[in-house]
């Protein structure tokens, strides 16, 4: 007997009931589980969709034992990737088209703005020696140009940044320059970004991939960056670089891979995000150091170039006034000058007052006194000055003595001595009548040893003798002078003057005694009366001639005591030297 | 600490900003003051250990020609619908807004604000109408920002209700 019959003889004295259990004992499974395994090897699909269920479970654990790690599952997708793009490069770009479109299209925009603010800076400073100086420093550097540019064109401040969780608009974190003096409002302000951000993508955005990148806000930039999960709000001022928003974009990006389970889950907790806050502080930029280094020397040279300006300013303005000071008090020490008044106008000095033309030239004054003739005016009036050297000097000037007469002044009376000749003498004395604060002209000591004989005193006594000559008669109870008689009362005046100047000795004064003449005829009280009256009004109107009142004495006279009598009702005169005690 | 986005939404003049005010700033004025988009307040409520500060979102009310955005509620963690008891048609725009805010927010718990129980007796709103309120689901409260009644009580169980 072979084996085979053998065996054929053993399994048909065994049961299909006891096979069974013997099965189920050598592999503990029953007919119903080998029947679906069975099922399982022959159809490859239904297997594939049992292996689908496990495969997933089995991965992880494979995973958590450390049976297979990232870098191993990552080379074999790499592969597979190159393999399947090798083959057939049409299939992935299929795969991919969705996704990369959109980004490819965002990169390049991205780009070209960043580009073209970077452009719009560096022609700012294009043409300025600036740019000499940084091709001259990328030069010898060895640096890039585009890198010295960014280095020194660039000044801006970026002050504060915020973290803000982009569904719920609450503040993750921020921080900023300084200490965070109040993080609340900074929530609210968060909140309000985040508003505004929503206001204005539901109200202008067309395309939903489009995002609000920037508000301006007065001076204020808020430079936004967006995320899947988180949104990063720089406040920034100044002149910007583009570059800044890559450092943004890979701030959010950092904090997208670091924060992913947090942000995602996200239900309110911000501690997280407080601690570590380093991927915000990336992007706190300043590149303001260079001018806050030379700032202060150049507030320096402008304080100091300013406190000279002024120091130099205070000191002119000093100088000057103390100057004209000392000029105006020459001024007003000068004989024949008064000051009223002093004004400075638009830096002119204006002095005001009255002079007198005898005075040497103020205009030297003011010269000596270092004053130009524009910085200063004189606006004088000019005057008569009485001052005693200025009287003398005058009578000088219009009397022109000869060198032989020496003039002199005493109180009002003008004093000649020496030798001189007739016509002089003559000229003089008729000519120091008009001068001021002369009322007297002595000539008792001009050819003193001759003096009875002197032409002078023969004119007087001629004078006298005309002036006794004189005479007007009038109507009754009237004095008034006709055309005629005013003719003669004129002549009369000056040869009164002529004479009431002339002094013989200085021990008498002459005086002109004014006769009124009457008659006992009727009633001789009456009559002197009236004559009396009319001896007062031809002294008034001989006062009003301008002769002086001390020298005119008004006298009555009856012609009936008359040697040789006057006509009634007349004016006659009679020239005497009295001592000046008895006037 | 934890921060909580909650929204104010309703009709137009029901109380939302006085409500806020009388919260945040203990004040109310009689002055009506129609909000224009969102104006944003913060109240830092206690509830035993936990601080939670409120950011409060004070949407402009509802009418004829300002839709309330579903943007603006999306991520908040609650919200206030705010009715009128005195004007009823504040009923069915709170409902409305309801059913908007539950779309954009559908994790965001809810309380609904009967307000201006100063004037119970002028009240539009019917016990009835409450009452379904309350059956279908929802927490609603009389309030008063006039003369502060249960104002910190409403702002108090929603922040209850969102950080359980």
């Amino acid at each position: 007997m072979t084996e085979k019959d053998h065996k054929s003889n053993l399994y048909s004295s065994i049961s299909l009931g006891q096979l069974t259990e013997l099965r189920k004992a050598i592999t503990g499974l029953d007919s119903e589980d080998l029947q679906r395994l069975s099922r399982l090897i022959q159809d490859p699909e239904l297997f594939s969709i049992e292996i689908s269920q496990l495969l997933p479970l089995s991965i992880k654990k494979m995973f958590e034992r450390g049976e297979v790690d990232e870098e191993q599952l990552r080379k074999f997708v790499e592969q597979v990737l190159h393999q399947s793009v090798k083959s057939d490069p049409g299939v992935m770009a299929t795969i991919l088209f969705p996704i990369m479109m959109p980004a490819i299209r965002k990169a390049v925009a991205e780009d070209i703005k960043r580009m073209v603010e970077s452009l719009n800076t560096t022609l700012e400073y294009g043409f300025s020696p600036k740019r000499i100086g940084w091709r001259m420093q990328a030069l010898f550097s060895g640096r890039k140009y585009a890198e010295i540019v960014l280095s020194n064109a660039y000044v801006f401040k970026v002050s504060q940044v915020f973290l803000i969780h982009r569904t719920t608009g609450l503040l993750l974190n921020q921080v900023q320059e300084t200490e965070i003096k109040d993080a609340r409002n900074a929530d609210m302000v968060s909140s309000m970004m985040s508003a505004i951000k929503d206001f204005v993508q539901d109200s202008f955005q067309r395309d939903a991939e489009e995002n609000l990148d920037s508000i301006k806000v007065g001076n204020f930039n808020i430079w936004i960056e967006q995320g899947p999960y988180a949104i990063i709000a720089a406040i920034v001022e100044g002149n910007v670089p583009g570059s800044l928003r890559l450092i943004l974009k890979e701030a959010i990006e950092a904090i997208h891979v670091n924060f992913s389970y947090e942000l995602e889950h996200f239900q309110g907790d911000t501690e997280p995000f407080v601690l570590k806050d380093r991927f915000l502080r990336t992007c706190l930029l300043n590149e303001k150091k260079e001018i806050k280094r030379k700032k202060p020397v150049i507030i320096f040279i402008l304080v100091a170039l300013l406190l000279g300006v002024l120091g130099f300013w205070t000191y002119t303005r000093v100088e000057t006034k103390l100057r004209f000071n000392r000029m105006l008090d020459e001024l007003e020490a000068t004989k024949g000058v008064v000051v009223t008044g002093t004004e400075k106008k638009d830096g002119v000095y204006s002095i005001t007052g009255l002079y007198d033309p005898l005075v040497s030239n103020l205009n030297n004054v003011v010269k000596l006194h270092g004053f130009d003739l524009h910085d200063v005016k004189l606006n004088l009036e000019p005057m008569i000055s009485l001052d005693y050297d200025l009287v003398l000097l005058r009578a000088r000037r219009v009397l022109m003595p000869p060198e032989t007469i020496d003039l002199s002044l005493k109180r009002d009376t003008l004093i000649a001595e020496g030798a001189a000749d007739n016509e002089w003498l003559e000229r003089a004395t008729s000519l120091v009548l008009h001068l001021p604060g002369i009322y007297f002209f002595d000539i008792a000591k001009v050819n003193e040893e001759k003096m009875q004989q002197t032409p002078a005193r023969q004119l007087v006594e001629k004078r006298i003798l005309a002036i006794e000559n004189y005479y007007f008669v009038f109507r009754i109870n009237e004095v008034k002078l006709d055309s005629l008689q005013k003719i003669d009362f004129d002549i009369l005046i000056n040869e009164a003057k002529s004479v009431l100047n002339f002094r013989f000795d200085q021990d008498s004064v002459p005086v002109i005694e004014v006769y009124s003449h009457t008659s006992r005829n009727g009633h001789i009280d009456a009559n002197k009366n009236a004559a009396r009256l009319r001896a007062e009004k031809f002294v008034d109107l001989m006062l009003q001639s301008g002769l002086p009142i001390e020298t005119l004495v008004p006298k009555v006279i009856f012609v009936e005591d008359e040697k040789v009598p006057f006509p009634v009702r007349s004016v006659s005169f009679k020239v005497k030297y009295v001592n000046p005690a008895a006037l | 600490m934890i921060k909580k986005k909650v929204c104010m939404l309703g009709a137009f003049a029901v109380g939302k900003t006085s409500l806020v005010q009388r919260f945040v700033n203990s004040i109310f004025s009689g002055k009506y003051q129609t909000t224009i988009g969102v104006k944003i307040d913060q109240k830092m409520v206690s509830l035993g250990e936990t601080e939670v500060n409120l950011l409060l979102w004070d949407i402009h009310g509802e009418d004829d020609f300002q839709k309330v955005k579903a943007t603006y509620v999306m991520g908040a963690s609650g919200y206030f619908i705010v009715m009128d008891g005195t004007r009823n048609e504040t009923y069915q725009v709170g409902l409305e807004l309801e059913k908007l805010a539950k779309n954009a927010a559908p994790q965001a718990k809810c309380v609904i604000l009967i307000n201006k129980s100063d004037l119970i007796r002028d009240w539009e709103i019917t016990p009835g109408q409450i009452e379904k309120l309350i059956s279908d689901g929802f927490k609603v409260i009389q309030t008063s920002a006039k003369d502060n009644l249960a104002v910190e009580t409403a702002f108090t169980e929603l922040t209850r209700m969102m950080i359980k």
